[in-house]
């Protein structure tokens, strides 16, 4: 009985002291990488916290709102250990605007030619055939400019 | 993706662990239990409203406006909300009041808010998300506007940062209820409910509706919190005001939505 307790403890210490160690390890990466890539000496960064662990064949989709005349760049990081990720931003039609397939960056810049909500979809590619998929952060970081 | 797995893994830790954040005692906290309702709010990593820094950017940083403290929610007040519900909802009031201040380089008066926002999330057991350089860089540095709204934007995400670690979505979505709508009473009021006033400030009021559409998708799963509810009816009534002034833009229309947001601005600092 006392075992089993212990037992139970035990993994709930573990499933609670990984998961906010990977969500530690997350605003890490949004202060660090993704405020590099978003050069936080020409852009503001939005005070919202979009990040979140992921696995290899994840992918996420974040609603966003963008405003007329604006200057943004929209950043996608993943942690160190994660492939290089994929990121498109469509309207709600799904038309897309941006695809990072095609430019290969890890950046857009933009001006919001209308007030409009827009999608982030980041998708992160697939493990390879008969590996263990890997896990990290993705951290998606806007910023705008005066 | 495996986005049910994210909420389960969320809510083993949140419901594992649900004592340990100080500030909640049961007695005042209608906020317990907030983490078995994580269903109710669709996750908001997903949906991501604008905070309230971002708002009060968006919608009043106009040369032609102007710093008045006499709108914003006092100071004194902050002893007054004895419930972590009212807590959460005027962190976000707050917010949005020293984002305004800030965009006019009141720092002291921001100053002055942050250090309140900074004891109210220490009361909901958020700690270390406003860090005391940060209240010493807007002191001793008489930083300008930008750099103002870098340290209140770091504090905020701090913030968030630490409810999303927690799976603490609702609190998150009250603050920014809150700031939503703190922002929205600033720029109608000096507007003076009049849409000719300031043309800049009227397009900025009538563009914030997509932000609003956002908040109304993160809600419409809420069907049985009475507090959601009721934050959820009052996002639904600003709607169907944005839906009446598309539907004819006029001087009595845009008054009605101006008194709206007092109305409701109203119902939450008291």
């Amino acid at each position: 009985m006392n075992r089993n307790i212990f037992k139970y403890i035990l993994i709930t210490f573990l499933v609670g002291t990984s998961f906010s160690y990977s969500q530690a390890q997350c605003i890490d990466l949004v202060k660090h990488k993704g405020f590099t890539y978003l050069d936080t000496s020409k852009y503001i960064p939005e005070a919202r916290f979009n990040a979140l662990p992921l696995r290899e064949g994840d992918d996420v989709d974040i609603y966003k709102s963008f405003f007329k005349d604006r200057n943004y760049r929209i950043v996608v990081v993943g942690a160190e250990n994660m492939p290089k990720l994929n990121f498109k931003v469509t309207n709600f039609q799904r038309q897309t605007l941006y695809d990072s397939n095609v430019t290969k960056m890890e950046s857009w810049d933009f001006i919001s030619d209308k007030n409009q909500n827009l999608i982030i979809s980041v998708q992160v590619p697939k493990a390879e055939k008969d590996t263990k998929p890997k896990s990290g952060c993705v951290a998606v970081v806007v910023g705008f400019t005066y | 993706m495996n986005k049910t797995l994210i909420l389960i893994i969320s809510g083993i830790f949140s419901l594992t662990l649900p004592n340990c954040k100080s500030g909640e005692d049961s007695e005042k906290d209608d906020l317990a239990g907030e983490t078995l309702e994580i269903t109710d709010i669709r996750e908001e990593i997903l949906i991501s409203m604008l905070a309230p820094s971002d708002m009060a950017v968006m919608l009043i940083d106009n040369p032609d406006l102007y710093f008045n403290k006499d709108i914003i929610n006092p100071t004194n007040n902050a002893v007054k909300y004895n419930t972590n519900s009212k807590i959460a909802l005027n962190i976000g009031i707050y917010t949005a009041d020293l984002s305004y201040a800030s965009l006019f380089e009141q720092e002291q008066v921001t100053y002055d808010y942050l250090d309140i926002v900074k004891g109210m999330t220490e009361e909901l057991g958020i700690t270390n998300s406003i860090e005391k350089r940060h209240l010493d860089m807007i002191k001793n540095t008489k930083p300008d506007k930008e750099e103002m709204i870098r340290i209140i934007n770091e504090s905020f995400m701090n913030t968030d940062a630490y409810l999303r670690e927690n799976n603490r979505q609702k609190v998150i979505t009250m603050i920014l209820i809150g700031g939503w709508v703190e922002a929205q009473y600033i720029a109608v009021t000096l507007s003076e409910g009049s849409m000719k006033k300031n043309a800049q400030l009227t397009e900025s009021i009538l563009a914030q509706k997509i932000s609003l559409e956002l908040m109304s998708k993160a809600l419409e799963n809420v069907t049985n919190d009475d507090v959601l509810l009721s934050l959820k009816n009052d996002i639904d009534r600003i709607y169907k005001a944005y839906l009446l002034m598309d539907t004819q833009l006029t001087d009595a229309n845009f008054k009605s939505f101006c008194d709206l947001i007092n109305e409701v601005r109203a119902n939450y600092i008291v």
